[in-house]
């Protein structure tokens, strides 16, 4: 009797698990066609959709989409031996030595990452002293709408289900331009789903961002979700506009072992991005623990991360983003953790952790890098908190030196009044004027004493305190229930009465100066109202 | 070879700077319309020769074509070209006229039939295994004019170009049939006995096309029509290529209507009839 072994697995079920189940979403699949480009030493990728007008005004069947690179291309024996088959494994930790990169694509699974969301695609090449080919891939078959294949094992489930033939030079040059090496694949009549996709978008973009994003581009909601995970997760050239500088000043850290590709969205290209605003602060990750060798950038900005997709860290593997920018599950408070961004890349140990979609890590290795970014998240976090203080305190006492020197400008000016105006300017400036303390009436402050004595005229609390420091923030608030706010009420009284009382407490005076002042200012401002 | 075919010969950038950089200049220049506004119908051919010189030189932005391809390679390649900001539509113009597919992207202010092959010269002939064909180039154009003027757009260019030569006997009678009603009305004896088909072609087609026009109220001036015969370098056949300007004419009165149109129509023909008909020779 044979030994007992599972029931072969159907071609056209296996398909399904390698291309449905691991591309989700158009972009993923988008990905994937610009990796394989990388991987065949492609400098330049251009993707091309319909304009945003056709795609919502057309039926979704006439949509084209268009991945042109130029590449090293392919024979017909490269795309059913390579392209088309899964047994091909490239090891990302060397070099190819014909592109001269990393590959960043691995199971040879990619080919087919747009079969979910399209009808049908069709794909020309050429390589250098080979036959143009072109291959037409019925992708809406090769998932199962077809009967008669159903038995197929994978092979030749893929085989039944694609048309090739090498094409004349001719027609190659009329699809490229040119009789150089590339590849071209057009995409052709999207599914209902794809196409809700592209209009609309997934949704995971704010309408905020969604309204921010390259406003001059031909894009639907779709396409700016596209155009902004191709470009965060791409190897791509960094942007080096970041408000913060920081990609200027911390190049060496932001470097790849991989070099960049240049990829065009509809003729926009596409640009990795630091989101990094000025005054930020960058600080330097370096890990090297394990095997695991990492090292980047993780970004305090002064307010929050804008779009709200940069928030947290992302990781590069090969100079390929993983997955999306992440806290690591940081708990911190939301108000500084918001304001983190930043890029690490991972330089050595975890080519092998990585999951078949590329988009996260496992593993013991990864879990100990992960504990590292925490620290540097949180050291991050803290560090704008603390620059958050400090910046706070002195915009408050610049605000306040500004506001006592504006005054005192306007008690200058206000003192040389002319014409009618003269004495309605009066009455108001006597409100902070030293000469109303020397009223005969009142009981003057012995301030000549304190100097002579040298003794420091500091309060250091009132009988009725106005003013404190507090602790935490710096903040020096005015406690409201001071016997001014009974009679100074109108929003504008509140606001100057508040800088008086702080001008009083920086002042240092003795009680006796401070109380004569505070006399004054409820007589005048009752007998204003009298009057 | 180009599918589609290769249109980087001389004589072709010729007819391009005689008789179709006129078209973009006046509309900009005497009409005052922003080369950003003008929208432009073509067939552009894979290389996108002259879509690229509008773009570089003229200033139209990509947004504002409709470009037409019936072959997929090349409407790949216009694809491309076009950036994902002008609409490439895969497929014989003249079926998506029928479909009504290209409807919704009128009007435009220049309509380029830039055909390769021969055209609508034997208009009312239904005989033959080519008539169908030849009957829908030119129920091409008159839709163009149905649906310009459906928007009431005031002006517009009609650039067309199309073989000089006819592939049928009835094609030929009907042609010298043209030619003697012409004689007739203008005055003038002219004898076609020499002519070349391209000739007889570029002598007829002015004539069937301004009465097409006028039923469109969509009035041709003798001065600013244009035409060409040529032979490009390594091409099979000689193509004619032409010009005419379509001003919207809207008369409220009633019986006035017939009565401007005859003369317009009177006009043009003995205008453009009178002269000899311009051919292309580059020394």
């Amino acid at each position: 009797m044979p030994p007992k072994k599972p029931k072969p697995v159907k071609g056209r079920a296996l398909f399904r698990i390698l291309t449905s189940g691991i591309y989700t979403t158009l972009t993923r699949a988008l990905r994937e066609a610009v990796s394989n480009a990388y991987d065949a030493g492609a400098n330049n990728v251009f993707i091309t959709f319909d304009p945003p007008d056709f795609i919502k005004m057309e039926d979704p069947s006439l949509l084209r989409i268009q991945i042109r690179d130029d590449g090293q291309g392919m024979s017909l024996d490269d795309f059913w031996d390579g392209f088309a088959s899964i047994e091909i494994t490239k090891d990302p930790t060397i070099k190819n030595r014909v592109t001269g990169r990393f590959p960043i694509g691995q199971f040879g699974i990619g080919a087919f990452a747009l079969t979910p969301f399209v009808k049908e695609f069709t794909i020309f090449s050429k390589k250098y002293q080979c036959s143009p080919i072109k291959c037409v891939v019925h992708a809406s078959r090769l998932l199962g709408q077809g009967e008669n294949d159903s038995d197929l094992e994978y092979s030749e489930h893929v085989r039944a289900n694609i048309e090739d033939q090498e094409m004349p030079e001719g027609a190659w040059k009329t699809v490229f331009g040119s009789l150089d090496s590339g590849t071209v694949i057009v995409a052709t009549g999207l599914h209902f789903a794809t196409y809700q996709e592209l209009v609309e978008g997934s949704g995971y973009l704010s309408e905020e961002d969604i309204k921010g994003f390259f406003q001059n581009a031909p894009f639907t909601a779709g396409l700016k979700e596209i155009a902004w995970e191709l470009s965060t997760v791409l190897p791509l050239e960094y942007d080096g506009n970041d408000q913060g500088g920081v990609y200027k000043t911390n190049k060496s850290y932001l470097k790849s072992s991989n070099k960049s590709i240049r990829v065009e969205l509809s003729e926009v290209e596409l640009k990795r991005q630091l989101h990094s605003q000025r005054n930020c602060v960058p600080i330097k990750f370096e890990y090297d623990t394990d095997g695991v060798q990492a090292r980047g950038i993780i970004i305090a900005n002064e307010t929050t991360v804008r779009p709200s997709l940069a928030n947290g860290v992302i990781l590069r593997l090969n100079n390929v983003g993983i997955g999306g920018y992440t806290l690591f599950d940081y708990t911190g408070q939301r108000t500084f953790s918001s304001r983190l961004t930043g890029e690490i890349h991972i330089v050595a140990g975890l080519h092998d952790s990585l999951n078949a979609a590329r988009d996260r890590f496992t593993g013991r290795k990864f879990d100990a890098l992960r504990g590292a970014l925490l620290n540097c998240l949180e050291k991050a976090a803290k560090e704008e908190a603390r620059g958050f203080y400090e910046k706070r305190t002195e915009t408050r006492d610049s605000e306040f030196e500004k506001s006592i020197q504006q005054k005192h400008a306007q008690l200058t000016r206000q003192r040389k009044p002319n014409g009618n105006q003269a004495r309605k300017v009066r009455k108001s400036l006597d409100v902070v004027t030293i000469a109303e303390l020397h009223e005969p009436s009142q009981s003057q402050p012995d301030l000549s004493s304190t100097r002579s004595s040298g003794v420091s005229p500091v309060v250091d609390h009132w009988s009725d305190p106005v003013v404190d420091i507090k602790d935490a923030t710096g903040e020096m608030a005015v406690n409201q229930r001071h016997d001014l706010f009974k009679v100074y009420s109108g929003k504008s009284e509140v606001k100057v009465i508040k800088i008086v009382l702080r001008a009083l407490k920086l002042a240092n005076l003795r009680t006796e100066a401070y109380r004569k002042i505070i006399d004054t200012l409820i007589r005048l401002r009752k007998q204003e109202d009298v009057e | 070879m180009i599918i589609g075919g290769e249109y980087a010969s001389p004589e072709k950038a010729e007819i391009r700077k005689r008789l179709w950089d006129p078209a973009f200049q006046e509309l900009v220049n005497k009409y005052n319309k922003p080369a950003t506004d003008i929208r432009y119908l073509c067939l552009p051919g894979a290389q996108c020769i002259y879509l690229k010189h509008l773009f570089q030189d003229i200033g139209l932005p990509k947004r504002n074509v409709v470009a037409v391809e019936q072959y997929e390679e090349a409407a790949i390649a216009i694809h491309h070209a076009l950036g994902g900001r002008g609409v490439t539509r895969q497929g014989k113009i003249e079926e998506l006229f029928e479909k009504r597919s290209l409807d919704k992207y009128f009007p435009f202010d220049v309509v380029d039939l830039d055909f390769c092959g021969p055209a609508f010269v034997f208009p009312r002939v239904r005989q033959g295994k080519d008539a169908k064909e030849y009957q829908r180039r030119w129920q091409t154009i008159e839709r163009v004019l149905e649906l310009n003027r459906s928007h009431r757009l005031k002006v517009f260019y009609l650039l067309l170009s199309i073989a000089g030569v006819r592939t049928n006997a009835p094609g030929k009678k009907f042609l010298l049939r043209e030619i003697k009603s012409l004689n007739d009305t203008v005055g003038i004896e002219k004898n076609p006995s020499t002519w070349t088909d391209a000739r007889l072609i570029q002598e007829v087609v002015p004539k069937l096309l301004i009465n097409e026009a006028l039923r469109q109220d969509y009035e041709i001036s003798p001065n600013d029509f244009d035409s060409y015969r040529y032979k490009q370098q390594g091409h099979q056949y000689p193509m004619v290529a032409f010009s005419f300007r379509c001003e919207l004419v809207e008369k409220t009165e009633l019986g006035q209507d017939l009565e401007w149109k005859s003369e317009a129509q009177a006009v043009f023909v003995r205008t453009y009839y009178s002269k000899e008909p311009k051919e292309l020779r580059l020394s």
